[in-house]
């Protein structure tokens, strides 16, 4: 404890005649002694007063919280509470998209801009069978006849010379002379 | 003698533990009495002179300071730290101390006042424990005139020289209140005193 070196004037100022019994007592004591080796004993007889009245035992309640129970104490489950409802809440917000629509569902313009974005990664018969003529419901119609001779067929207008040399070729002479 | 004894009192004089290492210790049930061993030799002799002062016998401040270590023991789970531990067991002491000059009052069938002082202070002379000469008797005598609470405040700052703003927390009593206290007591001892012819 620190001592109060204000007490030796306080006492000047109130009773100068303490203030000496004062110096007195810290000169010579106040009469006051003890037994020797009374704090040597002394621990060892308020332990047997603990046994003695059944006692000698940690006290509950002072023990730290180990990790369990400090898991369980109620800011931590609180946290924990609040930390559960926000990942719910981002698992719900952040759910998977709806799912692609099959490509039945895609528009002409979207597969036409499609292919012309990756037309490197198409070959020949496959862009042929995108750009191919809808079958006609026609029966009597020759199956083996060329497609640019079936009922809509295109007009020499809309073909280059190669296709057209290759339709003339493919042409019987009565077609030619109805042609002509 | 404990085993124990030498080693702690030697670790005691050379390296006096914390509060903070004494209440870890007492946290864990394996270290539980080492911590209390160390927080008795700790306090051991402050708390004694406290309680010797006020009981003024050696066995009767022996009876005291036990009971008070016992009940540290058994009431340190409800220390919350909002205090010095010192500051919790000075309180523990001085209401043991109270209690037992009430006791003997009652025991006694005479107030704590005037009229206990005079067996109180009168058993001094009998007490192979205390040999101070005729004047440190008499100042006893007065002391124990005083109203049990001033007689603590005079002790206090008389003997342990505490100062009033840790006196206003061990005693939940505010500084005026204590110098006001006090100084009343040193009028009255004084007076006491001399009026006693010796």
């Amino acid at each position: 404890m620190k001592k109060d070196t204000a007490l030796q004037d306080e006492l000047k100022d109130l009773s100068p005649f303490l203030y000496e019994q004062k110096l007195k007592q810290e000169a010579q004591g106040d009469g006051f002694h003890m037994p020797p080796d009374y704090f040597d004993a002394l621990e060892e007889a308020v332990l047997a007063r603990l046994d003695s009245h059944g006692v000698r035992r940690p006290p509950a309640g002072i023990e730290k919280p180990g990790l369990v129970r400090w898991l369980f104490t109620p800011q931590i489950l609180l946290a924990t509470a609040a930390a559960i409802v926000l990942v719910l809440a981002a698992v719900w917000f952040f759910r998977p998209a709806e799912p692609v629509p099959v490509i039945a569902e895609l528009t002409e313009e979207d597969i036409e801009a499609y292919v012309l974005d990756n037309i490197h990664d198409f070959d020949t018969e496959q862009l042929a069978a995108l750009t191919s003529y809808e079958p006609s419901d026609n029966a009597n119609e020759d199956p083996s006849a060329s497609p640019k001779s079936k009922t809509d067929k295109p007009t020499l207008d809309d073909l280059s010379p190669e296709d057209v040399e290759s339709v003339l070729r493919d042409m019987s002479e009565e077609e030619l002379q109805e042609l002509l | 003698m404990s085993a124990l004894q030498p080693l702690t009192a030697s670790l005691n004089s050379r390296h006096p533990a914390s509060d903070d290492h004494m209440l870890d210790l007492m946290r864990s049930e394996r270290t539980f009495e080492r911590g209390f061993r160390m927080l008795m030799q700790q306090y051991r002799e402050r708390l004694y002179w406290l309680i010797r002062r006020m009981v003024l016998h050696h066995e009767d401040a022996d009876d005291v300071l036990q009971n008070t270590f016992i009940k540290v023991y058994r009431g340190i789970g409800q220390f919350e730290g909002k205090s010095k531990l010192y500051t919790w067991m000075y309180r523990i002491a001085t209401n043991e101390a109270l209690s037992h000059l009430q006791s003997r009052a009652r025991h006694s069938a005479t107030s704590l006042d005037s009229e206990m002082a005079g067996p109180l202070a009168n058993r001094l002379q009998a007490d192979i424990w205390f040999d101070g000469d005729r004047a440190q008797q008499k100042l006893q005598e007065a002391m124990a005139q005083l109203p049990e609470k001033q007689r603590l405040v005079f002790n206090l700052r008389y003997y342990d020289e505490m100062p009033y703003e840790e006196m206003s927390r061990l005693l939940d009593t505010s500084v005026g209140a204590l110098k006001a206290s006090f100084h009343h007591a040193v009028k009255k001892v004084e007076a006491m005193f001399k009026a006693t012819d010796f």
